[in-house]
């Protein structure tokens, strides 16, 4: 494998990572106020 | 699969910039950057630190000495805000950064330009937070935990809420950027079951970040809106309930306490190892341990609330998950026990705190241990017993992991040996004045002193007295550390070598001392007998 194809794999799993790491946030963003539903 | 990392755009093929704005405050570099988050911390721990000293002086005698009560309750407030967001989540993050890559092999963190942003957010976050202290209504004095009503009459609520925000934002972000450098950037063949202890437990920590955060961020955005726009989360007369708010806040909260103490564990057992000269014992228990007490951390936030009145079955559930948490707990502890048993053992500094570190922070797990019992809570609830008990797990835990990483990896930062005497005299200053300082408050706590007041019964006279004095010394001890620091980034004659410590094994000791601006811009190769635990089956 190149250094280049190196790079752009290293980049992709990067990108993919922070996608999913960004959704676990959001998810629990919006459980701390769905909790209050459910405490109800 | 782990890919080797690889040459970002920015400045790669040279060393640091000269000028000094573009070095510090354009840095993509994740060791200046983790320099400044060290600094940072360094400086929070001083200014947390002296409200410290500011509360421990007031507590001095009975009676009201040197402040009015609401300035006593924002130094309450305002000392656990900076230690926790200022001085220890940050001195983590500054050593994760600069670590991190140099322990996986990858030239830099995954995203460096996040990297510089996480940081220069803090001090905006922090400035913020303490200038707030200086405005008309004063700072906030509700407690750290900021429970709603009382939170909620403080006039700079606004202020601390988008500081609280900024500091999540910067923590989401690290942790996102340490979680995509350690899943993607690892050098070929340090497969993730070959990866030093600290690393694991930065992985862990990271995801426990990126979990509970977002969790304080709802909560407090939920104060603010009840304060500023009319809506009733917490106000039982609209139809909300103020417990809600304790149970969002420990969601948060209790997690947030291992996000302290992980990384702690995992620098416990990248010390050990090498001044015992053996392998640390059951690589694969410790890093199960550390999942496992992550798992843990999210099912025991209301043994923090015992005494608001749960039901009888939440308050058994959290009794017993609490208890869990004693067993991975338990397997780390004996481990490292296991790891020196037999050892060629030496005593330099880093060992030094990481052995009282194991001591005293069992001491703050035993009192942790204790506080999980519901019937027996309700006598230590909010009394100095739980005071002494978190100080023996962020102090002497914590804290004094923090400062044994720092003697251990201080020559390869710097390329320079710190004085073993003066820190040899800075421990031993350290560990007898920390126990003066938080021992006596158990038996405050255990005969009734409450937490959070500027006043007491004379019968607690004398034991305040010896824990004042003991702060005032611990305090004055943090000095001889500043001292250390300056001599060997600046004066010290002594170079260190590559390896620093005969025992030390791991990618980060191959690289010279001090280590070079730019290190492994092409993957390493990995030798299984090079790393702490890569031929070690068990």
């Amino acid at each position: 494998m190149s250094e280049h194809q190196q790079d752009d794999e290293s980049r992709k799993g990067v990108n993919r990572t922070v996608k999913i790491l960004l959704v676990i946030v959001l998810v629990f963003f919006a459980l701390s106020f769905v909790q209050i539903l459910l405490m109800k | 699969m782990s890919y080797a990392a690889t040459h970002d755009q920015h400045d790669d093929h040279h060393g640091a910039p000269k000028s000094f704005f573009q070095r510090w405050c354009m840095s993509t570099n994740h060791k200046d950057i983790g320099t400044l988050y060290l600094v940072f911390a360094l400086t929070m721990f001083f200014i947390g630190g002296s409200f410290a000293m500011g509360i421990r002086a007031e507590l001095f005698k009975p009676g009201l000495q040197l402040m009015q009560p609401y300035f006593f309750n924002e130094l309450t407030t305002m000392h656990a805000l900076v230690m926790i967001f200022g001085a220890i989540m940050p001195a983590f993050v500054g050593l994760g950064n600069w670590m991190i890559p140099l322990m996986v092999g990858a030239p830099d963190m995954a995203l460096p330009r996040m990297n510089n942003l996480s940081f220069w957010i803090l001090p905006f976050a922090f400035i913020l937070m303490l200038s707030t202290l200086f405005l008309p209504g004063g700072g906030p004095a509700g407690g750290w935990t900021m429970y709603p009503p009382l939170s909620l009459q403080s006039n700079s609520l606004a202020y601390v809420v988008f500081a609280i925000h900024l500091m999540g934002i910067s923590s989401i972000m690290g942790a996102i950027n340490i979680i995509a450098t350690i899943l993607n950037m690892r050098a070929p063949g340090m497969d993730l079951m070959k990866m030093p202890v600290f690393v694991w437990s930065w992985l862990i920590t990271a995801f426990l970040l990126i979990a509970v955060m977002p969790a304080l961020a709802g909560a407090v955005t939920m104060l603010l809106t009840d304060k500023y726009f009319g809506t009733n989360f917490f106000n039982p007369g609209g139809g909300g309930d103020p417990v809600l708010y304790q149970h969002i806040f420990w969601f948060f909260g209790h997690p947030e306490v291992y996000i302290m103490i992980l990384p702690a564990f995992g620098i416990i057992s990248e010390i050990v190892p090498t001044f015992a000269r053996k392998p640390i014992f059951g690589y694969k228990a410790m890093v199960f341990a550390i999942a496992c007490i992550a798992f843990l951390s999210f099912i025991v936030w209301a043994h923090h609330m015992f005494a608001v009145g749960l039901p009888l079955g939440a308050e058994i559930f959290f009794m017993y998950a609490t208890m869990l948490i004693s067993v991975p707990t338990g397997v780390k502890v004996f481990n490292w026990v296991a790891t020196m048993w037999g050892g060629s053992m030496t005593f330099e500094t880093p060992m030094l705190f990481s052995i009282a570190f194991i001591i005293l922070f069992t001491i703050g797990g035993f009192s942790g241990l204790m506080m999980a019992l519901v019937p027996a809570d309700f006598q230590y609830h909010d009394t100095y017993f739980i005071v002494a008990h978190f100080h023996y797990v962020l102090v002497t835990g914590a804290l004094f992991a923090i400062i044994a990483a720092a003697y251990y990896w201080m020559p390869k930062w710097t390329g320079n040996m710190y004085s073993e005497f003066w820190g040899k005299v800075h421990f031993w200053n350290s560990v007898v004045w920390v126990n003066v300082l938080f021992f006596p408050q158990h038996f405050l706590g255990l005969a009734g002193m409450p937490r959070r007041i500027p006043d007491y019964n004379v019968a607690f006279a004398n034991f305040n007295m010896v824990s004042s004095i003991g702060g005032f010394l611990f305090g004055a001890s943090q000095l001889i550390f500043v001292g250390v620091l300056i001599h060997c980034v600046f004066f010290s004659k002594k170079k260190a070598t590559d390896r620093v410590w005969e025992g030390a094994k791991g990618l980060e000791w191959t690289v010279p001392s001090p280590a070079p601006y730019h290190t492994f811009e092409l993957p390493p190769v990995v030798r299984d007998e090079e790393l702490a635990h890569g031929h070690v089956n068990d």
